[in-house]
């Protein structure tokens, strides 16, 4: 499953290193773009409340040149002029203009002298504007409410002067605030924009919501403090959360106020609405970037094939070489680094292959000649040991009969040299067989005691002709699992080594020594010894202890094959001895039969 | 009637030596000698049951285990003991000989081991 974690990780490297670049800017760019938009948000808002306040202003400056102009009108200067002449001149202004609810003519006392709709006494002379306007000056109010019915209104004062220019009455002029929705009503900003006037105290003259006309805005707002300029845009979260963008214009300061104080047109906005357009681009962006992750997805799939399939193809050739398949070889296409892997691959499982090859056909070849030998020597064997059969009936037989003892020696010499020739052919067969490959050993589980009992007494005639004693020790509970007839030969050649290095009336002791899973025997004789150097030499082929010696008595194998022996039981074999006169001892280790 | 012992080898050297052994060894009995499965076969056939029969394995036209098998799949001759005498010490030889016959003896035999091994079989009887 390898290939998935590898693909997964490129198509994850690619998705990412581009996304993530991408997610960076994508992010930054709206940012900045909001912040520009609000930006240019304000400016506008700015801009669009400077410029409807200022049509405002226009049309009240535009109502008091009116109540000016009126003012001036000579039948009003005039004395002598009567009432109705005068209410005359009120009346045509008011029906020409038709925005005044009211037109009123008062004398400096706050008496009214015609009026053309209203008839105030006292209010007029405690009227603040009243009295700033009898300093010689137009005033105008700031909007006030009427009670009933409800209305807001302001009023446009004018001193009307005599010939002399002494101030013989006020002309004021009323109108409804109404007439000012007009043009802030039919500002509409998209959804949520739209334009309000308030005066210096907050309250509301006019507003999309006439519900709230002349109620204070918001207090906990602190819009105010915010609006310290004559014009200026800002931004502030309302008590839901909503940023809302303002643009203001102050107007009217001068004219109402003497500049303590203005009348400020306000046009605010959702921010969010403005951003919106930002917010859909955004959204716009994670649908591009949905169906850019799924291309790079599937560009990365196509593209991480490229280079999976021969990494898949290299694995599974690697699989069938492993499984001794060397004839599959892999095929890749690609025209990169992979294909001369793929190519040096192939090459190197040709050459494998043929290494195997040569390996196989020498091995067959060395096994026929290991056949070969095997029958050869099987062969040779027959051959060489059939004639000693009649030799060695016949000889003793000779040997018997002969009285000469010229002849006598004669044959003597000939019998030993036959006796010798013959252990020589029968050892060397046997080692040429234990060296052979092919050699089985057949295991069987047997008492050690008995077992070499069984040679002991064998050679029993032999060893009483030199009055040798021998004790077996061997603990009568140690059952071995070995080759019955080989282990016995190991067992008979170190009795009779030990024998031919012994002088008359000595000993033979063999013990025994359990240890994990074998047992040590030990043959231990009181005969001439060993030095270091015969017990290094011992077990070598055709190495002859004493070479003063009858070397027609031994034919130096018998303890080689005893060694070969032991160790196809994964035995061990070893002497020791004292030195020269003290004797030596002969150890083995045997295989423990292991059922119990 | 004697009691027979029966000898089967090619090579003449080894019948007259072996037959000399077995005639100081067994002095009641006869020995009776063939140089090859056949001739053993026609000494058979003519009722010459031996108490006993050496064989050797490796001879020319009908070996040992041929002519064993032949006098064992026969009814009269099925009960008679078989030891191969031969020179031939291969791991499938021993096998099949020990496993097949009463005995296995390697040439060249030691006089005191191949006196035993006879009378063994021949004292069972």
């Amino acid at each position: 499953m390898f290939k998935v974690n590898l693909r997964l990780k490129s198509i994850l490297i690619t998705v990412f290193l581009i996304l993530i670049p991408l997610a960076f800017a994508n992010f930054y760019l709206t940012f900045q773009m909001q912040e520009s938009i609000k930006e240019n948000t304000m400016n506008n808002l700015e801009l669009l409340a400077y410029t409807t306040g200022n049509e405002i202003e226009k049309t009240i400056e535009d109502h008091i040149n009116k109540i000016s102009v009126l003012s001036n009108n000579p039948v009003l200067k005039d004395n002598n002029a009567s009432k109705s002449d005068k209410l005359i001149q009120l009346n045509t202004t008011q029906n020409f203009y038709k925005i005044f609810d009211d037109i009123t003519l008062t004398d400096t006392n706050g008496n009214v002298i015609v009026s053309t709709t209203y008839n105030y006494q006292d209010e007029w002379k405690t009227n603040q504007w009243f009295q700033e306007t009898l300093q010689g000056n137009i005033t105008v109010s700031d909007a006030h409410v009427l009670p009933s019915p409800f209305k807001v209104i302001m009023i446009f004062l004018s001193p009307v002067f005599n010939d002399n220019d002494e101030i013989i009455g006020v002309v004021s002029g009323q109108i409804d605030l109404k007439n000012i929705w007009d043009i802030t009503d039919n500002i509409k900003i998209e959804n949520t924009g739209f334009v309000y006037l308030i005066n210096n105290d907050e309250k509301i003259l006019a507003h999309p919501n006439k519900d709230l006309i002349f109620s204070k805005i918001d207090e906990d707002e602190h819009l105010s403090t915010k609006m310290i300029d004559d014009t200026g845009s800002f931004m502030h979260s309302n008590e839901n959360g909503t940023d809302i963008i303002y643009g203001y214009s102050s107007i009217l300061g001068n004219t109402i106020y003497k500049n303590r104080g203005s009348w400020k047109l306000i046009v605010a906005q959702d921010s969010d609405e403005v951003l919106s357009n930002v917010a859909l681009l955004q959204i716009q962006i994670v649908y591009v970037a949905i169906l850019f992750i799924i291309i790079l997805i599937i560009v990365g799939f196509i593209f991480s094939r490229s280079f999976i399939k021969p990494i898949h193809k290299l694995e599974k050739g690697m699989q069938e070489v492993s499984k001794g398949n060397l004839d599959h070889k892999v095929q890749i296409k690609s025209k990169d680094e992979l294909k001369y892997l793929g190519d040096s691959f192939n090459k190197m499982t040709k050459e494998l292959k043929s290494v195997s090859e040569g390996l196989k056909n020498r091995t067959e070849e060395v096994e026929k000649l290991l056949q070969q030998k095997d029958e050869f020597i099987g062969q040779l064997g027959h051959d060489l040991k059939t004639p000693l059969v009649p030799i060695t009936t016949l000889l003793p037989k000779i040997k018997n009969k002969v009285d000469d003892p010229e002849l006598s020696k004669y044959v003597e010499i000939i019998s030993q040299n036959f006796r010798y020739i013959k252990d020589l052919v029968i050892n060397t067969l046997k080692l040429a067989e234990i060296n052979s490959s092919n050699i089985e050993l057949s295991l069987e589980k047997l008492n050690l005691k008995e077992l070499v009992n069984e040679v002991i007494n064998y050679n029993k005639i032999l060893f009483d002709k030199k009055s040798i004693n021998i004790e077996n020790n061997i603990d009568y509970q140690i059952d071995v699992y070995v080759d019955k007839l080989r282990i016995k030969e190991v067992c008979n050649n170190l009795l009779i080594n030990s024998f031919k290095f012994m002088e008359q009336g000595g000993s033979i002791f063999v013990n025994s020594k359990k240890s994990n899973g074998f047992v040590t025997v030990s043959i231990k004789d009181t005969g001439i010894g060993m030095t270091m150097e015969q017990i290094d030499n011992i077990f070598n082929i055709f190495y002859k202890a004493d070479p003063s010696r009858h070397e027609l008595d031994s034919s130096g194998l018998g303890l080689s094959i005893s060694k070969r022996i032991v160790e196809k039981h994964n035995g061990k074999i070893w002497a020791e001895s004292s030195g020269i006169g003290k004797g030596a001892t002969f150890y083995f280790t045997l295989p423990l039969n292991l059922d119990e | 009637m004697k009691k027979k012992i029966m000898i089967v080898d090619d090579e003449p050297d080894i019948i007259f030596a072996v037959k000399i052994d077995l005639e100081e060894l067994f002095p009641d009995f006869e020995i009776m000698s063939t140089g090859s499965g056949k001739e053993c076969l026609d000494l058979l056939e003519k009722n010459k049951n031996p108490e006993l029969i050496l064989l050797d394995i490796m001879m020319p036209d009908m070996n040992g285990w041929e002519l064993y098998d032949k006098i064992k799949n026969n009814s009269s001759w099925r009960n008679i003991p078989i030891v191969f005498l031969t020179a031939r010490t291969d791991k499938i030889a021993k096998n099949n000989g020990e496993f097949l016959a009463e005995d296995f003896i390697e040439k060249p035999y030691e006089q005191e081991d191949f006196k035993k091994r006879l009378n063994k079989i021949l004292n069972r009887k």
